[in-house]
């Protein structure tokens, strides 16, 4: 291992290490297929050996990372399906990079973590697993159109098993409607891609990038795109999938839901549906805006409103990546990378929560809050993680929720939208600031409901005596939970470490659009367009990439 | 003459095999075993594979007599699809085996019709003129027809086989009744032949000579319409998928849908490629246009509300049917000022195949599941499947996802192609068509996820017990394996099928397309062929006919 160390540190050191992340957990969901059935803690010690090694795997990636580049790094390319223009196209930019790792970061935590959870089928469980997470990883890595689409399409079947097989009492139900929502959004994302594919001649991210679209185009094509993307995030008002997956979901399959899966639309809108159709985004950046603000604000109060923790857990879940969905529309270095580290934020916070909610529920086989009461006195030890997370969740500073959302808010308010910042447009830029505000609200909105929360499960006498035999929590309870804690801290206190990663890929992303998108609304541009509606076709807007290899040209 | 058996080796074969079966299958004594004149049906058509294998650098297949190569054309089309059938017929094959012992329908006939069957089918795809392209079918569809209402003490697989007997008559009557029209009005048999008119034979405006090609092709369409399941004339479906032996629907629903297919695209292609079909108002693209919609709507709704297995897969059949009437679609080849021709991409040839391995191992499991004389395929009868028989869930998983269309399965890879296809036309006239392809896939998700729904997640009804049958498990696992090894390395496989779509243009119609080449090997055969002037001489003759009261 030693002797392959330097290759594996240096991007693109000959060694296909992207490939390698993909494909380790696959081989070993083969390997466990060849064990048998019954010897359950052989699969549940093998899955989790196999994603330690991912994780350890992974690690070059950060310490090989070049910081100062925009591009992809250990970047890969082999031919593929030659017949349709697909390559095995592999990369990592400062966007991906910690999406990765977080993933590869969870998964082993999540196998420990549902040994005691998972006792049926644990074979076939943990070769989901590991088949979603090399799905996972393969969706953030891939740079090709096609490949990228496969991916994205193969997470579904582990998590509609995941939830179908091992969910609760409601999951046929809760995993139909899922798998239904997130499929009407990709199969129409499949017609924007083969669009997209006849434009460009091939699948590749690059190609992609350089074909020039009609406004009219990038409209429809963004339209494909975004709502396979928002439905994923949810963004209001795709949402109503989440609280269902997550709720009749296993400990397991939430943690994957929140932690990982839900940062793939947002990632999506990153990587693709921002940089490939600019001025769409320009024209639908407003709509975002209220839609987001309107998920922050409602998913805070529905949450308010529940009884079930882990529901409401899932509400503040819709309530935080209207969060990062602001800070995407918002367009700026501040709130992008806040937006980004806000996806690895959530990924842990609510991961965490959602693991402490399972390890409560079993011991007491519910999850209603009525059921419980004065836990602080009985499991002091399990409070205290509780608490811990629960004020990250909310963005208490020194953790580090505080980071993310002050970056995201404090980005949108001191620049606003790029769309509205021109000067004399009516009420726009007026109701920017007032979203903000209303956004802001959320924040407050969260630590009411969290906390209130928290005060009825372990404040107050208690009121069920079954919850007097709660046992506090075990040795490998804490280890799944230790390293969370320790991140939560890590990054509320050092945010530099991981925005740093971030800085050059931000912004090139940011430079190549954010012109583009802010002459969305350009008084001039409108009028060009209400005369050329009458006399010529679309103005083509040039990506910015592009008119510069024509003028080097 | 020997050189020309070789070239038909892959008919010879199977004919062989069927003759054979028949004669050893009498002197075989009752209620014996039969299974073992399945391993050699099967190996007859592996045989066949190895000989379409052998033929493929030799395409087009050049006959040194005319009678032959005015009948058969083996392009790479026909080949490719020929090669499709053998595969069908070897998985639906392998199934039967024990299948049918324990569906006490233990029969040698058995096999020597499904070689019979797919000798037609072999000769359907590869037909040149319009009377082999009947016989063949004839072929085919009286095996099928007794394959229906092969457990004949049952009475769903009697209702079967006269069901689809009537209706099936009933569509080759339509099928010669269009052949007549358009022989009538051509004087020509052979498909080269009958394009060649079109376009250059000047057919008499005046006399509704037009109106009457017109009519043929319409009926040739219905015909085959019927034997594609297409909606609306899809109804004998359901009841014949459920009623007969699974391992029937099975070759029904690949073998016999993939022959239909390719001779539908040869005539559609070829025979009608001239603009006087292609456009207008009851243009064969309007109706094949309106045929994909109904079917595809008229499928997926219908799918929703079976509780039973081999329903569920008779609808999403008719569903299949439309997504493929899609790829005729495709953007028409470039050609010269006269003549334009429709071109195959590879959208058909590696959907069907796609879709052959996805329904074989679909088939497959419901006959699996029709242990001790089990004929029902409904819900309970399959609940719970992964405890007991983790594999054939798996298996019934992969081939449902592929039907599904989603990705790291063929059949994912095959709408790609085929939509990609359709959308690369420069017009893009059928963007609306592919639209509604995709939100019939979104609908069809709901009824396929049942499938997995009922096998891995609902707890069992009963003990659920299987045909344990090595052979039915070769078949499942090559079937679930070629399924997901076409959806990820599918590049090979589609080269071959891209070059079988294109074939069909340039040797059909040698010479008459500026921009293909020339085929010298077809010349022969369009040397023997009446000329243009001749044609039209013909025509006349034909006009006066029609014209005299």
């Amino acid at each position: 291992m030693e002797a392959l160390a330097p290759t594996l540190a240096t991007p693109g050191g000959g060694i296909a290490l992207l490939t390698i992340l993909v494909v380790t957990p696959l081989l070993g969901a083969l390997l466990l297929a060849f064990i048998p059935g019954d010897q359950k803690t052989a699969h549940r010690g093998v899955s989790a050996a196999i994603s330690g090694l991912v994780f350890f795997l992974s690690l070059p990636l950060l310490t090989g990372f070049d910081a100062t580049e925009p591009g992809f790094q250990w970047v890969e390319a082999v031919p593929w399906i030659s017949a349709l223009g697909a390559d095995w196209r592999l990369g990592v930019d400062g966007i991906s990079l910690w999406i990765i790792l977080l993933t590869t970061f969870l998964t082993p935590l999540i196998l420990i973590g549902s040994t005691s959870a998972i006792t049926e089928r644990v074979r076939e469980f943990c070769i989901n697993m590991l088949i979603l997470e090399s799905a996972m990883i393969g969706t953030l890595v891939a740079t090709d159109l096609l490949l990228f689409y496969l991916f994205w399409e193969l997470m579904l079947i582990p998590m509609y098993l995941l939830i179908g097989i091992w969910g609760g009492k409601n999951r046929l139900y809760a995993t139909v409607k899922f798998f239904i929502y997130t499929v009407v959004g990709s199969l129409l994302m499949l017609v924007g891609v083969i669009y997209l594919r006849l434009q460009a001649g091939s699948f590749d991210y690059a190609d992609i990038l350089a074909i020039e679209l009609t406004a009219t185009e990038q409209m429809w094509l963004f339209g494909a795109f975004a709502l396979a993307f928002a439905i994923k995030v949810p963004l209001f008002p795709f949402h109503t999938w989440l609280p269902d997956a997550h709720t009749e979901a296993p400990t397991a399959g939430s943690v994957i839901l929140a932690g990982v899966l839900l940062k793939m639309g947002t990632y999506g809108f990153l990587r693709f549906a921002l940089p490939l159709f600019p001025v769409a985004m320009g024209e639908f950046s407003p709509l975002i805006l209220i839609l987001s603000v309107v998920g922050i604000v409602y998913g805070a109060l529905v949450a308010f409103a529940q009884q079930d923790i882990k529901k409401l857990v899932a509400y503040s879940s819709v309530s935080h990546l209207g969060f990062v969905m602001l800070g995407i529309v918002a367009l700026n270095q501040t709130a992008v990378e806040g937006a980004i580290l806000q996806m690895i934020n959530h990924g842990i916070s609510t991961g965490a929560l959602f693991l402490l909610v399972g390890i409560i529920y079993e011991r007491r086989h519910t999850r209603l809050i009525a059921h419980y009461g004065g836990l602080a006195a009985i499991t002091p030890v399990f409070t205290t993680l509780f608490l811990i997370v629960t004020l990250s969740s909310i963005g208490l500073p020194t953790t580090n929720g505080f980071i993310g959302e002050f970056m995201i808010l404090s980005g949108t308010f001191a620049e606003g939208l790029p769309v509205v910042r021109e000067l004399g447009l009516g009420s726009w830029p007026k109701l920017v600031v007032l979203m903000t505000v209303l956004a802001t609200t959320g924040v407050v909105l969260g630590a009411v409901y969290m906390l209130t929360m928290f005060r009825k499960v372990f404040f107050g006498p208690v009121t069920h005596e079954a919850n007097l035999e709660v046992k506090d929590m075990n040795g490998r309870e804490l280890l799944v939970l230790a390293p969370l804690i320790l991140l939560i801290f890590f990054i509320g206190l050092f945010p530099n470490f991981f925005l740093s990663k971030m800085h050059a890929s931000v912004a090139a992303l940011i430079d190549r659009t954010e012109p583009i998108v802010e002459q969305v609304r350009d008084r001039e541009r409108l009028e060009r367009r209400g005369m050329a509606a009458d006399a010529a076709p679309d103005i083509r807007v040039a990506p910015r990439r592009a008119v510069a290899d024509a003028q080097a040209r | 003459m020997l050189l020309e058996l070789l070239q038909i080796s892959p008919l010879l074969i199977v004919t062989f095999v069927g003759l054979l079966t028949m004669l050893v299958g009498a002197f075989a004594p009752a209620g014996s075993f039969k299974g073992w004149l399945g391993y050699l049906t099967g190996f007859g058509f592996l045989a066949a594979l190895v000989a379409i294998w052998w033929l493929w650098d030799r395409t087009p297949v050049a006959f040194e007599s005319p009678w032959l190569s005015n009948a058969l054309r083996f392009d790479a089309f026909g080949l490719a699809l020929m090669a499709v059938i053998a595969v069908g017929g070897l998985l639906t094959t392998l199934t039967a085996i024990h299948y049918l012992p324990a569906q006490r329908s233990d029969h040698a006939e058995y096999y020597s019709l499904v070689s019979f069957s797919v000798l037609g089918m072999m000769c359907l795809v590869t037909a040149n003129d319009l009377l082999t392209l009947f016989i063949a079918l004839e072929v085919m569809s009286i095996a099928v027809y007794i394959l229906a209402g092969f457990k004949r003490q049952s009475p769903y697989a009697i209702e079967a086989a006269m069901k689809y007997f009537i209706l099936g008559s009933f569509a080759s009557a339509l099928l010669l009744l269009g052949i007549a029209f358009v022989w009538g009005v051509t004087g020509a048999i052979t498909l080269p032949d009958i394009a060649r008119v079109f376009a250059f034979g000047n057919v008499e405006e005046g006399l509704g000579l037009e109106g009457v090609a017109h009519l043929g092709m319409v009926l040739i369409l219905g015909a085959f319409a019927f034997k594609i399941a297409a909606a609306p004339f899809h109804m004998w479906t359901p009841d014949v998928y459920e009623g007969a032996p699974a391992s029937v629907s099975g070759l029904m629903a690949v073998a016999v849908k993939t022959a239909a297919f390719g001779a539908l695209a040869r005539v559609l292609l070829t025979c009608f490629g001239d603009d006087q079909f292609r456009e207008g108002a009851a243009s064969w693209e309007t109706l094949v246009a309106i045929l994909a919609v109904v079917s595809m709507f008229g499928g997926n709704l219908m799918a929703l509300a079976q509780k039973n297995l081999k329903r569920v897969l008779a609808y999403s059949a008719i569903a299949h049917t439309g997504y493929i009437l899609i790829a005729l679609l495709a953007a028409p080849a470039v050609a010269d000022g006269t003549l334009t021709l429709n071109a195959l991409g590879a959208g058909l040839v590696f959907y069907l195949l796609a879709y052959t391995l996805a329904n074989a191992a679909a088939f497959g499991v419901a006959a699996a599941i029709g242990a001790n004389d089990n004929e029902d395929a409904s819900d309970p009868s399959y609940s719970g499947l992964a405890y007991r028989h983790p594999a054939l869930a798996v298996v019934l998983t992969i081939s449902v996802l592929s039907l599904l269309g989603i990705p790291v399965t063929a059949g994912f890879i095959g709408k790609l192609t085929i939509f990609s296809e359709v959308l690369q036309s420069p017009t893009g006239d059928y963007l609306w068509l592919v639209i509604l392809a995709v939100i019939n896939s979104i609908i069809s998700a709901y009824y396929y996820l049942r499938i997995i729904v009922v096998a891995f997640m609902k707890p069992e009804v009963q003990p659920v017990e299987t045909v344990t049958s090595r052979p039915l498990g070769w078949s499942l696992g090559l079937a679930a394996a070629l399924t997901v090894i076409l959806g990820l390395i599918p590049s090979s496989t589609l080269e071959v099928a891209h070059e079988a779509g294109r074939s069909l243009v340039h040797s059909t119609t040698p010479g008459l397309i500026g921009a293909a080449p020339v085929d010298k090997a077809a010349l022969p055969s369009s040397a023997a062929a009446p000329r243009p002037v001749e044609a039209e001489t013909a025509l006349k003759d034909a006009a006066q006919e029609v014209a005299r009261p």
